[in-house]
């Protein structure tokens, strides 16, 4: 029975989830305000969903990850966000982690056999 | 302003206020302004590509991009579940049974006063009961785990729990749920009874006029302090039996013990005959004949010394039976059976 869309839709979500708050600390290495941070992480091919994109950013300032300015750009007072001294330190981090996973599982998933069919037949 | 641009702007304004009304005080204007400054940024990227106003339902759809004010606002609240995934496991077996045991309670109360009342109404009312009493059992067991997940209980009790709180693997059968339930339910019932809380008509036979059937008081005094200690001791055994079904060695001790207090009572009840000469004594008045009432005092002395002796022999045969299976359970080395050791090995 093939996996249903709605499966593969989920467990899709699931897995870029943990990944975006990575992606926004390390987009805000240069100052951005909500609406361009979007635009740059869409074109990048990772988008965010304004509902979800604003708390985030008001939560990491709350845990110190953040700073944030209000200053008038094109005529309208805009949110200027950067990542803080602790934002960086904690980017650091989670990039590490983030790139010692990615080697872990390239490794577990180049070397594994693509389908189930390739296992039953090594074992015969 | 035109007619358009006033109404995108009364629609914005009207998010914004249902936003801010839902927000906590503190940090809601802050808040709101960047909400309505990201509304903007979009509307502006909106009219530069396609170089001309938004309409109303461009602004509309851009709106709903961010969600309904309820969901918008509770993105920036805290905690967005009532109990989590740490503290559920935990909560919902507890709601099971704690409104398990109320309803069981409540239906087998109003059933015991149903039957004794003659009044089927209280069977109604018991059902009435249950319903009122499940449904504050379940919001009062729900208030306290909400606030064992705020303070974060969920990982504090994982943190504790070692696999040496394990049940032992036994071939005994663990206890079912629903029929420790209702046992439960009917010792709660007794010992109410026992203490007074309601009391049930005098069912005695006979009915016959100008005789009554008492307990005697002197006789029962002596047991109504043991009694009691040995029904609640049963109804805790009860009640931890919901939370741990399977047999285990303290579980068979506890029921020893309570068996062998069980055959105390007797005992107390047997020697306070001898001394008082009848646990339950027969009145007759002035125009009820002698003869008949020593009859009955016979009768009675008969029927309750055969009582005695079958309550003897009940609690000696749990007494066994539990002590059979304690000493199994010792032979077979540890907590595990036999069988289920050799199951383990192959």
């Amino acid at each position: 029975m093939p996996v249903s869309a709605d499966i593969i839709e989920a467990l899709r979500l699931e897995l870029r989830r943990g990944t975006l708050i990575l992606a926004v600390l390390g987009t805000l290495r240069s100052e951005k305000y909500g609406y361009t941070l979007k635009t740059e992480l869409g074109g990048l091919g990772i988008e965010i969903d304004e509902g979800a994109l604003y708390p985030m950013l008001r939560r990491l300032e709350t845990q110190g990850l953040l700073t944030s300015e209000w200053r008038e750009d094109a005529r309208r007072q805009k949110r200027f966000y950067r990542l803080s001294a602790d934002g960086a330190a904690a980017l650091d981090h989670l990039s590490e982690e983030w790139r010692a996973l990615n080697r872990s599982l390239g490794s577990i998933l180049d070397a594994a056999p693509a389908r189930p069919r390739a296992l039953k037949e090594s074992g015969q | 302003m035109t007619d358009q641009a006033k109404k995108t702007a009364d629609l914005i304004d009207r998010y914004i206020a249902a936003v801010e009304h839902r927000l906590p005080a503190k940090g809601a204007k802050d808040i709101v302004a960047e909400l309505r400054a990201a509304i903007g940024d979009k509307i502006e990227a909106l009219e530069a590509g396609r170089g001309r106003t938004a309409n109303k339902d461009e602004v509309a759809a851009i709106i709903k991009s961010f969600g309904s004010p309820m969901l918008a606002a509770a993105r920036y609240t805290g905690a967005q579940h009532l109990i989590g995934p740490d503290v559920y496991p935990y909560y919902w077996p507890v709601v099971r049974i704690v409104v398990g045991i109320v309803a069981a309670v409540a239906i087998v109360g109003f059933i015991v006063q149903g039957v004794v009342s003659d009044d089927p109404l209280y069977i109604l009312r018991g059902l009435g009961a249950a319903w009122t009493g499940s449904l504050f059992a379940f919001g009062i067991v729900t208030a306290i785990f909400v606030a064992m997940d705020r303070a974060g209980a969920g990982a504090r009790i994982e943190a504790a729990w070692t696999p040496h709180q394990l049940p032992a693997n036994t071939r005994e059968k663990p206890k079912g749920r629903l029929e420790t339930l209702f046992a439960l339910a009917w010792q709660a019932v007794f010992i109410a009874w026992w203490i007074g809380v309601f009391p049930l008509p005098n069912m005695m036979p006979p009915a016959e006029p100008g005789i009554t059937v008492h307990f005697d008081a002197a006789a029962w005094s002596l047991a109504y302090a043991p009694v009691l200690v040995l029904s609640v001791a049963q109804a805790v055994l009860f009640a931890a039996d919901l939370i741990h079904p399977a047999w285990s060695r303290v579980r068979a001790i506890a029921s020893i013990a309570l068996n062998l207090g069980g055959l105390g009572v007797v005992w107390m009840l047997a020697q306070a005959q001898t001394q008082y000469g009848q646990l339950i004594i027969i009145q007759g008045n002035a125009g009820s004949s002698a003869s008949r009432v020593s009859a009955l005092n016979d009768t009675f002395g008969v029927v309750s010394q055969v009582t005695l002796y079958g309550l003897a022999i009940g609690f000696a045969i749990a007494v066994a039976i539990e002590s059979w299976r304690l000493m199994r359970s010792l032979q077979a080395g540890d907590e595990r059976s036999p069988v289920a050791a050799g199951k383990g090995v192959s």
